[in-house]
C-alpha cells in the first residue's frame, strides 16, 4: 500500500510538536521566530496533504498565504529583534518581564548576568586557533569550537 | 463525530440546528471525557503511544543535557536519547512495506525530524538555524512528492533561502559574540516535551479513531493518496485549457494537481487573496523598515536600564 | 428679537468659569483671566437690564432649554423662567456682580489663584442665574446646592489658611444641615401635588406652573393640611440656612475669610438673597400657609435684632457688615411673613424685594469700602488699631458715609424707601384679624433695629473715619488710596445706594413693575397705605441712632463711658456664645457617637473583613505569580487550552 494521509498527518503534527517545544523552550529570540516558522511549516505539510488527498487546490492557496505571512513575519519581527536588542543588549526573551506582576527581582539586580559579566574580554592574544572568548567558557560550550 | 461538518447536515445545512448539535456535544464534562479514555480504547494504541512516550523521553534526554557540561554521563544520556528516538524511527520504518515511494517518504520525513530535533536541541544559534535549513529542504522534498512543486520551490527559497539568510544576518549582528547565557538556558523543558507529546497522542489518536472524518469528508482507509499523481507532471503535458476546469470545490472526483492548474486557481478564485497577500508584503515591508530606524527611546521610562542608570 | 438672547444669560458667565478653569489649569491668562470674567458677566447684566425695561407681555415666560435628564418616567428638561420676579432679582444679581467683578480685578492682582478667583467667580453668577431663572423646583434645588459649591471654594479661596478653611466646611455644613430640610419639603412637595392632581411624572409637578395651579394649591391645603404645612416649614428651613437667618446664621460671619469682593457678592447680592428669594418665589403656595409666614416673621424679626445687638460689639470691620447683612436679612424675612395678612402677600413680596435691591447696592458699597480700608491698612480689619482714616482715605471715606446712610435709613437714601416699605408692610399686617397682634409687635422690633442699625453702622463709622489719625504698623508709612478701576464701581454703587430707592419707591414705578407678579393679588386691587407715621418714625429712629453713635465714640460720652467690660457687651462680643452653644449640644455629642462608631469599625470590622481582605490580597499575591511577563508560561497557558480543545474533540 502506498503511504496513507495519516502518515502525512502525523508528520505535520510531529513537526508542529517539534517546533512547539522549541517555541516553549529556547530563550533565544531569533530561535524563538524559526520555531514559528518550523511550526508553520508543519501546517503546511498538513494542508497541502489535504489538499492531494481532497484532489483541489485549496490547501495550496493556504500554504502560499501561510508564505506570506511566515514572510511578513519574519520582516517585522526580526525589525522588533533589531529594536528590542538596542535596548537590552542582549536576544535573551527571559529579560523582557516588563509586564509581568513581581518586577521587584529585575529592578534589584537579580537579572541574569549579562555577557561581559561572564565573559570578560581579553585584550591579550591567545595561543593560535583559540578564541579569546573561550577561555572562561565551560568546556561543553568550547567543544563546539575548534580544538587545537 | 464532530459537528463542525456532519455528514448529515451537509446537504441543506442549517445553522440553527448545527448550533443545537454544537453545544449539545460541547456540553461535555471533565467526567466523561475520562470516562472515554479507558483503558480498552487505548490498548488498540499501545504500539503507537508506546512509541511515542519512547521518542518523547529520548527527546527530552537529548533536549535536557544541552544546557549542561559535557560530562561523561551527560554525553552519556545524551547518545541514550538519540539511540531511543533512531529505534523509534527504525520501528515505525520496518512497519510498513518497502516500496522505493515508501522509502523516500520516510527518508524525507526523517530528514525533516531529524533536522527539527537538531535545530531544537543545537546550542549554538546558528548551528540550530543551519539545522532548521535542513529540515525544510527536506519539507520541500515532501511537498514535491506531494504534487506542490511551485510550493516546495517557494518554501525552498523564502524559507531556506531569504528567511534564514535574514535571521542569521540578524543573530549575527545582534550578538557578536559566539555564545551567550541565554543560549544554554531552556525554558521548562519537560513541560513543553509533555505538551508536545500528548499534542501528537491527541491528533494521532483523533485521527485513528476517525474522530475527525466530518472533516475529512471520508474514511482514511479507503482513500490513499492517489497513486497517478505519484510523480510530477511535466509541464508540457499539462496545458492551460486542459485544466481550465475549476479545480476548485469540494469535487469528490481525483485530481490531478499541477502547477498549471494552481496558477489558474490562484488568477480565476482566489485572486482578491493574491492582491491581499501582496498589499499585505508591502505594508510588513514599510513597517519593518520604520521599525528597524533608530527611534529616540520612546519606552525610556519603563525600561530598567535607563531607570538604573538614572539613579 | 431681544427674547431669542435671553438664553445667553447664563451661558455668557458658564462660558467664562470654563475658560478661566482652563486658563487656570493650563497656566494661560494668568493675568489677564479678569477679561472673560468681565466680558461674561457684563453681557449678562446688559441682557438682563435690558430684558428688564423691554419685558413686553412677558408674564409667565418659558426659555424651554433642552431635555436633560431621562430615567425611566423621570424627565427633567431645563426651561428657564423669566417672570417679574426673577427678572428683577436676575437685574440685581447681574449687574451688582459684574460691578463686584471689576473691582475684584486690581483688588486680587497679584494674587496666586487670580485665574481661580475669576472662574470660580463666573460659576458662581452662573450657578445664581440658574437658580433664579428656574422653571423648576428641582432645577432650583440643583443650583442651590451649586451655588453653595461656589460660595464654599470663594470663602475658603486661600485654602491654606486654616481659619479660611474652617469657615468655608462650616459654611457647607451649616448650608447642608438646611438643605437637606429644603430636600425633604421638595420631596414632600412632590409627593403632595402628585396625590392632588394624578398622571403627572415627578418634575412636571415640581415646575412652578403647576405648583401655583391655584386649584391645586387650595385642595393640597385642605386636603393635606399637615403635609403641607410640613412642606412649608422645610421649604422655610431651606431658605433659613440659606439665608443665614437665627439658627442658622453662625455660618455667615466667619464666612469673612474669603476675599472682600467675595463677601460683598455673597452678602450683598446673591448668595444670601437666595433664600429670601426663594420665600418670594414661593408665596403663592405659602399663602396658603400664614402660621409658616408668622414663624418666618418672628425668626426674621428675632435675628434682626439680635444680629444689630452683636454688631454693636464687634470690633471687626468686615464682620460688623456681616451682622448687618444677617440683621436686614431677618427684616427681608419680616417682610416675607408680613403676607401673613389677608391678601397681603404681594405688598410683603413687594416689600421684601424691594429691600433686597436696595441692600444689594449699599451693603456692596459698604463691603467694597471695608475692602478698601483692608487694602490700605495692610489686611488688618480690627477698628482698634486704626481711626481718623478720613485723611488717608477720602474718597473711601465719602462712598463709604454714603452706604452707611443708607444702610441707617436716612431719607433720601435709598434705605430709608425700602425699610419704609417693610415698616409699613407690617403696620399694614397688625390690623389683620387672625395674626395683627404678631405683627404689632414685630413693627416695634423692627423700629428698634432700624435704631439700632443707625447705631452700630455709624460706630463703625465714626472709629474707622473720624477721631486722631492712626494706622497699624502692617500698613506700611502711607497708606494708600484704591485706584480708579476699584473705586469706579464704588461710584457706581453709590449712586445706586442714593438713587435706586428714590426711583423705585415714590414713584411707584416698582410698584408698576411688581403689578404683574404671578399668582398673587394685583397691586393695584390693594390700598395703598399713606401716611406721615412710619416715614416719620424710622427716619427718627435712624437719626438718633446716628446721635447715640457720635456722642459714643466720638462725643464726651465715648471718653467717659467704657461699657466693653459690662457682662452684656461681652456676651455681644462673643456673639451671645451661640457657636460655643452649637458645639457643646451638637457638634461634642456627634464627635463622640463618631468616636464610637469608629472604635466599633476597627474592633469589629476590622477583625473579620480586615481578615478577609488581608487573605484574599495574599490570594491575589500567589495568582500574580502566574503573570511573571514571561512569554513561554503565557505561550504554555494557550497550548494547555489547545490541548483540553484537541482532547475534548478527539475523545469524547
Amino acid at each position: 500500500m502506498t503511504i496513507s494521509l495519516v502518515q502525512w498527518l502525523m508528520l505535520g503534527a510531529i513537526l508542529f510538536a517539534i517546533g512547539l517545544i522549541g517555541f516553549l523552550t529556547r530563550r533565544n529570540l531569533i530561535l524563538l521566530f524559526l520555531s514559528l516558522e518550523l511550526m508553520l511549516a508543519g501546517v503546511a505539510v498538513n494542508a497541502i496533504a489535504f489538499a492531494r488527498h481532497h484532489g483541489n487546490y485549496d490547501g495550496h492557496v493556504f500554504v502560499l498565504v501561510i508564505l506570506t505571512i511566515a514572510a511578513s513575519e519574519a520582516a517585522l519581527g526580526l525589525s522588533l529583534v533589531v529594536a528590542l536588542n538596542r535596548y537590552r543588549q542582549s536576544l535573551d526573551l527571559n529579560l523582557w518581564q516588563d509586564l509581568g506582576e513581581n518586577q521587584r527581582a529585575a529592578e534589584t539586580g537579580e537579572m541574569p548576568p549579562s555577557i561581559l559579566d561572564e565573559h570578560p574580554v581579553f585584550p591579550k592574544l591567545t595561543p593560535a586557533g583559540l578564541s579569546p572568548l573561550d577561555r572562561p567558557l565551560p568546556q561543553d560550550v568550547s567543544s563546539h569550537q575548534p580544538k587545537a | 463525530m464532530l459537528p463542525l461538518h456532519p455528514p448529515h447536515l451537509e446537504a441543506g445545512f442549517e445553522a440553527r440546528s448545527a448550533h443545537v448539535q454544537l453545544s449539545y456535544k460541547y456540553s461535555i464534562t471533565m467526567n466523561s471525557i475520562l470516562a472515554q479514555i479507558s483503558t480498552e480504547r487505548l490498548a488498540g494504541h499501545w504500539l503507537e503511544l508506546t512509541l511515542l512516550v519512547l521518542a518523547a523521553f529520548g527527546l527530552l534526554c537529548v533536549l535536557s543535557t544541552m544546557p549542561r557540561t559535557e560530562t561523561l554521563r551527560n554525553q552519556a544520556i545524551k547518545w541514550i536519547g538519540i539511540l531511543i528516538m533512531v529505534g523509534c524511527a527504525l520501528v515505525v520504518f520496518m512497519q510498513t512495506p518497502m516500496r522505493w515511494e515508501t522509502v523516500l517518504f520516510y527518508s524525507f520525513s526523517g530528514l525533516a525530524l531529524l533536522g527539527g530535533i537538531a535545530f531544537v536541541c543545537s546550542r549554538h544559534p546558528v548551528y540550530a538555524a543551519c539545522n532548521f535549513a535542513v529540515a525544510v529542504l527536506s519539507i520541500s522534498g515532501l511537498l514535491f512528492m506531494l504534487n506542490a512543486a511551485y510550493l516546495a520551490i517557494s518554501m525552498m527559497i523564502v524559507y531556506a533561502g531569504a528567511t534564514i539568510i535574514i535571521f542569521l544576518f540578524v543573530l549575527m549582528f545582534a550578538q557578536r559574540s559566539t555564545l551567550q547565557i541565554h543560549d544554554r538556558g531552556l525554558n521548562a523543558p519537560i513541560i513543553a516535551v509533555l505538551f508536545a507529546a500528548v499534542l501528537v497522542a491527541l491528533i494521532g489518536l483523533g485521527i485513528r479513531e476517525q474522530r475527525w472524518e466530518g472533516l475529512l469528508s471520508a474514511t482514511f482507509q479507503d482513500l490513499p493518496v492517489k497513486s497517478e499523481a505519484k510523480s510530477i507532471p511535466d509541464a508540457d503535458s499539462v496545458a492551460v485549457g486542459q485544466d481550465s476546469s475549476p479545480a476548485i470545490g469540494m469535487t469528490t472526483a481525483p485530481h490531478r494537481l499541477t502547477v498549471a492548474g494552481f496558477g489558474n486557481a490562484l488568477f480565476t478564485n482566489y485572486l482578491w487573496l493574491v492582491v491581499l497577500a501582496g498589499a499585505m508584503l508591502t505594508i510588513a515591508a514599510i513597517g519593518a523598515m520604520y521599525m528597524a530606524e533608530r527611534h529616540e527611546p520612546i519606552m525610556s521610562s519603563g525600561t530598567n536600564e535607563l531607570k538604573r542608570a538614572s539613579r | 428679537m431681544i427674547a431669542e438672547l435671553y438664553w445667553l444669560i447664563p451661558i455668557l458667565p458658564l462660558l467664562a468659569a470654563v475658560i478661566c478653569t482652563g486658563g487656570s489649569i493650563m497656566g494661560l491668562l494668568r493675568e489677564k483671566a479678569h477679561v472673560p470674567c468681565w466680558i461674561g458677566l457684563g453681557g449678562a447684566a446688559v441682557l438682563s437690564v435690558v430684558a428688564l425695561i423691554s419685558r413686553s407681555g412677558y408674564e409667565f415666560g418659558l426659555v424651554e432649554g433642552y431635555h436633560w435628564l431621562s430615567i425611566g418616567r423621570v424627565q427633567i428638561r431645563t426651561a428657564m423662567q423669566l417672570d417679574v420676579l426673577s427678572l428683577f432679582q436676575l437685574c440685581v444679581v447681574t449687574v451688582i456682580s459684574f460691578v463686584v467683578s471689576v473691582y475684584s480685578a486690581p483688588y486680587m492682582k497679584g494674587d496666586g489663584g487670580y485665574a481661580r478667583y475669576f472662574a470660580i467667580f463666573s460659576g458662581f453668577v452662573f450657578a445664581m442665574i440658574m437658580l433664579v431663572m428656574a422653571s423648576n423646583l428641582l432645577v432650583l434645588y440643583i443650583f442651590w446646592e451649586g451655588v453653595g459649591l461656589c460660595s464654599y471654594l470663594l470663602v475658603g479661596y486661600w485654602y491654606q489658611r486654616t481659619s479660611a478653611a474652617k469657615a468655608a466646611t462650616k459654611a457647607f455644613m451649616v448650608n447642608r444641615v438646611a438643605d437637606c430640610a429644603f430636600l425633604a419639603g421638595i420631596l414632600a412637595l412632590s409627593y403632595g401635588i402628585g396625590q392632588v392632581i394624578n398622571e403627572i411624572s415627578f418634575t412636571e409637578r415640581l415646575s412652578f406652573a403647576v405648583i401655583f395651579d391655584p386649584d391645586v394649591l387650595s385642595r393640597f391645603a385642605e386636603d393635606w393640611p399637615n403635609l403641607f404645612g410640613f412642606t412649608a416649614y422645610c421649604l422655610l428651613i431651606g431658605a433659613l440656612g440659606k439665608s443665614a437667618q437665627l439658627p442658622f446664621h453662625v455660618w455667615l460671619p466667619d464666612a469673612m475669610e474669603g476675599p472682600t469682593p467675595a463677601s460683598a457678592l455673597i452678602h450683598a447680592a446673591t448668595m444670601v438673597t437666595a433664600g429670601v428669594y426663594l420665600l418670594a418665589r414661593m408665596s403663592p403656595f405659602l399663602e396658603y400657609a400664614p402660621q409658616v409666614l408668622v414663624t418666618a416673621a418672628w425668626i426674621g424679626g428675632i435675628t434682626a435684632l439680635l444680629a444689630a445687638i452683636i454688631a454693636l460689639f464687634q470690633d471687626d470691620l468686615k464682620r460688623v457688615l456681616a451682622y448687618s447683612t444677617v440683621s436686614q436679612l431677618g427684616f427681608m424675612f419680616m417682610a416675607i411673613g408680613s403676607g401673613a395678612g389677608r391678601e397681603l402677600m404681594s405688598v410683603a413680596v413687594l416689600a421684601a424685594m424691594f429691600h433686597l435691591a436696595t441692600h444689594a447696592f449699599f451693603k456692596a458699597l459698604l463691603f467694597l469700602g471695608a475692602g478698601n480700608v483692608m487694602h490700605a491698612m495692610g489686611d488688618v480689619i480690627s477698628m482698634k488699631s486704626f481711626s481718623g482714616l478720613r485723611r488717608v482715605l477720602p474718597q473711601t471715606y465719602v462712598l463709604f458715609g454714603i452706604g452707611a446712610l443708607a444702610l441707617a435709613g436716612i431719607p433720601p437714601l435709598s434705605g430709608f424707601w425700602s425699610k419704609d416699605g417693610i415698616l409699613a408692610a407690617l403696620l399694614d399686617s397688625s390690623h389683620d384679624r387672625d395674626y395683627g397682634h404678631h405683627f404689632q409687635m414685630l413693627f416695634v422690633l423692627g423700629l428698634v433695629t432700624a435704631f439700632l442699625t443707625a447705631v452700630y453702622t455709624f460706630r463703625a463709622f465714626f472709629n474707622t473715619f473720624h477721631g486722631p489719625l492712626q494706622f497699624p504698623r502692617e500698613a506700611g508709612e502711607h497708606p494708600h488710596e484704591a485706584d480708579k478701576l476699584q473705586l469706579g464701581p464704588m461710584v457706581f454703587l453709590a449712586v445706586g445706594s442714593v438713587f435706586v430707592g428714590l426711583a423705585l419707591g415714590p414713584t411707584h414705578l416698582m410698584r408698576g413693575y411688581f403689578e404683574k407678579l404671578p399668582m398673587l393679588v394685583k397691586l393695584s386691587q390693594l390700598p395703598e397705605h399713606s401716611g406721615w407715621l412710619v416715614p416719620i418714625l424710622s427716619t427718627l429712629a435712624g437719626g438718633l441712632g446716628i446721635a447715640v453713635a457720635w456722642f459714643t465714640t466720638q462725643g464726651v460720652a465715648g471718653k467717659n463711658l467704657d461699657i466693653s467690660k459690662s457682662t452684656f457687651a461681652v456676651a455681644g462680643q462673643n456673639r451671645f456664645y451661640i457657636d460655643e452653644a452649637y458645639d457643646l449640644l451638637i457638634v461634642r455629642p456627634m464627635q463622640s457617637i463618631a468616636d464610637w462608631l469608629g472604635a466599633f469599625d476597627a474592633a469589629f470590622l476590622g477583625m473579620t473583613w480586615g481578615r478577609l481582605v488581608r487573605a484574599l490580597g495574599s490570594v491575589a499575591g500567589f495568582l500574580a505569580k502566574t503573570q511573571q511577563g514571561l512569554l513561554p508560561r503565557y505561550a504554555s497557558a494557550i497550548i494547555f487550552g489547545l490541548l483540553v480543545l484537541l482532547a475534548i474533540m478527539a475523545l469524547s
